[in-house]
């Protein structure tokens, strides 16, 4: 069994490795570095949305965190993958201090907070009368001409980008494996418990603060790297990526792959990121297709695409075992 | 030290205001003490009630060639609020029965609900684009014209017929809630659903009411709120922002809560104009709820979840 998933992953992973010596590159190269990039974001909402249960609605913010720190640190002459990292670490700042502020609440009231809590982070960073703010995001300007990696001579943007998209293939890989590492842990047995019994889980002696604390703080990490990555990749951030457009397509990338299941908010990702890049030219069309997409999926399989798949391949699985037992 | 004649504008405006917040955030309290979902859609049956009575209202003359589309009716406003205000109810009920009842009993209705009427925001705005234009559009006329002066006060007649409309449907909706069947029966349904089924109430059109009724709330906000001001397909956005934040505020589900809350935002938003400028004011209603969510975790009113 594990072999046969192995296999299975291998399969597309040897495709997204070959996929830019043999298909001619262009706006797909593009698109499918914003794919990957924005898987690393779903895979870690999952974490806090699927596996913890958090209905928690502020994944932008640590995403600009990251963004903003890179683009800042690199406009002011670092390196920038010394930026990332920087910027990773401060975004899972961001997110502890979140959790520090909100651990008290649950259900609605978190998914109402850290709404709010999005729209006034945008609301502060927009601002243009607060000068140390100001000298930070640019306001409703946002940063902009931050400069290119350049590895060894070689700018990362030329060609298309294929250098951005060999790097986000490898973050993607080190995300997914850290998060299959901490899923495994005993951390990850824990969150099971507080989505599923928090008062059972608590009585065995989990404790509930420290591990939504410590969830928070790795999801935003990885959100946070794909913020940065991303902002590097497009030279520029701005105070629109906290619109709730966007997080919407952080939502539903999730959900539409399924909550709590491994890779079904990848294959969120891949269905939702070219939804809303290959239609941005339709304009209201497009949000038309976007919404209508997520009701009629949403509508179908509550329990996403994935989630709907493992439920029907398990059920097989279980048949054909009392099958063959009665034999 | 500010004029204290000053003080007494912003009090005013802020009370007129706060019942208009009422008016929106009791529409979520409604739909969300019943059906323990929460309707993200709801800025934009705020929006699309009042590009109805627009459309409705709007003579074709007044839109100077331009190619926005009207009735060319000129339904005086008045009149022109209650077809809008019964499609928007049949809208709310639409969605309860078609996008809400299949997912409410499924795994994880808090979020797939959200989800949902999130993507049926989006599709909402995006049709009002397509019909109407990214632009912002005006009414051709007020409620009410003239207003009242007394000393350095300015009363417009179009803000108490705002206020009177909001508080008027206010206190019909309690009346609603408190006296007759269907009313008692939402109430019975908010308080325990199990024990309210089991004394013979149909919870399925309850549930389809409170959402129909709650939408419908939206839609007189909407007309009552852009009428004065300017209306576009976003317009439903700030004002269901600050309907969230009087819902959390207030303790969600909680009817005094609710209105308690709407006048302190609004107040709180009036003096802060006053004293700072007014993109602060929305600022300083979010520091409000941060903090009052900090200290306490339900809301003024509310209970705590479980």
């Amino acid at each position: 069994m594990r072999l046969i998933s192995l296999g299975l992953l291998a399969v597309p992973l040897v495709a997204l490795l070959a996929y830019p010596l043999v298909a001619e590159q262009g706006y797909l190269t593009y698109v499918l570095v914003l794919i990957l990039s924005y898987s690393i974001i779903a895979l870690y909402y999952n974490m806090l949305l699927g596996y913890l249960g958090i209905p928690f609605l502020a994944p932008l913010v640590p995403y600009a965190v990251g963004g903003y720190t890179v683009g800042y640190l690199t406009l002011n002459g670092w390196n920038p993958f010394a930026g990332l990292l920087v910027g990773c670490i401060f975004a899972a700042g961001s997110g502890f201090a979140f959790s520090l502020l909100s651990m008290r609440l649950r259900g609605l009231y978190m998914a109402l907070y850290s709404l709010v809590f999005t729209l006034f982070f945008q609301n502060l960073i927009t601002r243009q009368d607060i000068r140390p703010l100001f000298d930070i995001f640019v306001g409703g300007i946002g940063q902009n001409n931050i400069p290119d990696i350049t590895l060894g001579g070689f700018q990362w943007r030329l060609f298309d980008g294929v250098a951005y998209y060999y790097f986000a293939l490898a973050m993607l890989v080190v995300s997914a494996i850290v998060l299959k590492k901490v899923l495994d842990s005993r951390f990850g047995i824990a969150f099971k418990g507080v989505r599923d019994a928090e008062v059972y889980a608590a009585s065995l002696g989990i404790g509930i603060f420290r591990v939504k604390i410590v969830a928070f703080a790795v999801s935003s990490f990885f959100i946070g790297l794909a913020g940065g990555l991303l902002t590097l990749f497009y030279g520029a951030i701005g105070a629109t990526i906290l619109d709730t457009s966007n997080m919407l397509l952080f939502f539903s990338m999730v959900v539409l792959g399924g909550l709590g299941t491994f890779f079904g908010p990848v294959a969120g990702a891949f269905v939702m990121v070219p939804l809303n890049n290959y239609l941005t030219e339709y304009h209201a069309w497009r949000f038309l297709a976007q919404g209508l997409a997520v009701l009629l999926v949403v509508l179908i399989f509550p329990e996403g695409v994935v989630g709907r798949l493992q439920r029907f391949v398990r059920g097989r699985m279980m048949r054909s075992s009392t099958g063959s037992a009665g034999v | 030290m500010v004029d204290s004649s000053l003080l007494l504008p912003p009090l005013l405006s802020g009370i007129i205001l706060g019942s208009l917040y009422a008016l929106m955030a009791m529409g979520l309290t409604l739909i969300y003490s019943t059906i323990r979902v929460l309707n993200f859609a709801h800025g934009a049956f705020f929006m699309a009630g009042a590009y109805i009575v627009w459309w409705l209202n709007t003579p074709s003359s007044a839109l100077y060639g331009s190619s926005l589309p009207t009735s060319g009716l000129s339904v005086p406003l008045a009149l022109a609020v209650v077809p809008a205000v019964l499609v928007i109810f049949v809208i709310g009920v639409g969605t309860q029965r078609f996008l809400i009842r299949p997912l409410i009993r499924k795994p994880n209705p808090l979020i797939t609900t959200l989800v949902v009427t999130l993507a049926l925001a989006t599709m909402f705005e995006s049709i009002a684009t397509l019909i109407f234009g990214g632009a912002r559009v005006q009414f051709a006329s007020e409620i009410a014209n003239g207003d009242i002066r007394y000393g350095g006060l300015i009363i417009t007649y179009a803000e108490l017929v705002q206020f009177a409309v909001a508080i008027g449907v206010l206190v019909l909706l309690q009346v609603f809630l408190k006296r007759s069947r269907w009313g008692i029966g939402m109430r019975a349904v908010a308080q325990d659903l199990d024990a309210a089924s089991l004394v013979g109430i149909n919870t399925d059109t309850i549930y389809l009411l409170a959402f129909g009724l709650g939408s419908a709330l939206a839609a007189v906000a909407g007309f009552l709120l852009t009428n004065t001001v300017f209306l576009s397909p976003s317009v439903g956005a700030t004002p269901l922002t600050i309907a969230f934040i009087v819902v959390v505020f207030g303790g969600i589900g909680s009817v005094q809560g609710t209105i308690l809350a709407s006048y302190i935002v609004a107040l709180v938003q009036q003096y802060v104009t006053l004293f700072l400028d007014a993109t602060w004011g929305l600022s300083f209603a979010f520091l409000l709820m941060i903090a009052i969510l900090i200290i306490r975790p339900q809301g003024l009113f509310g209970f705590r979840e479980t």
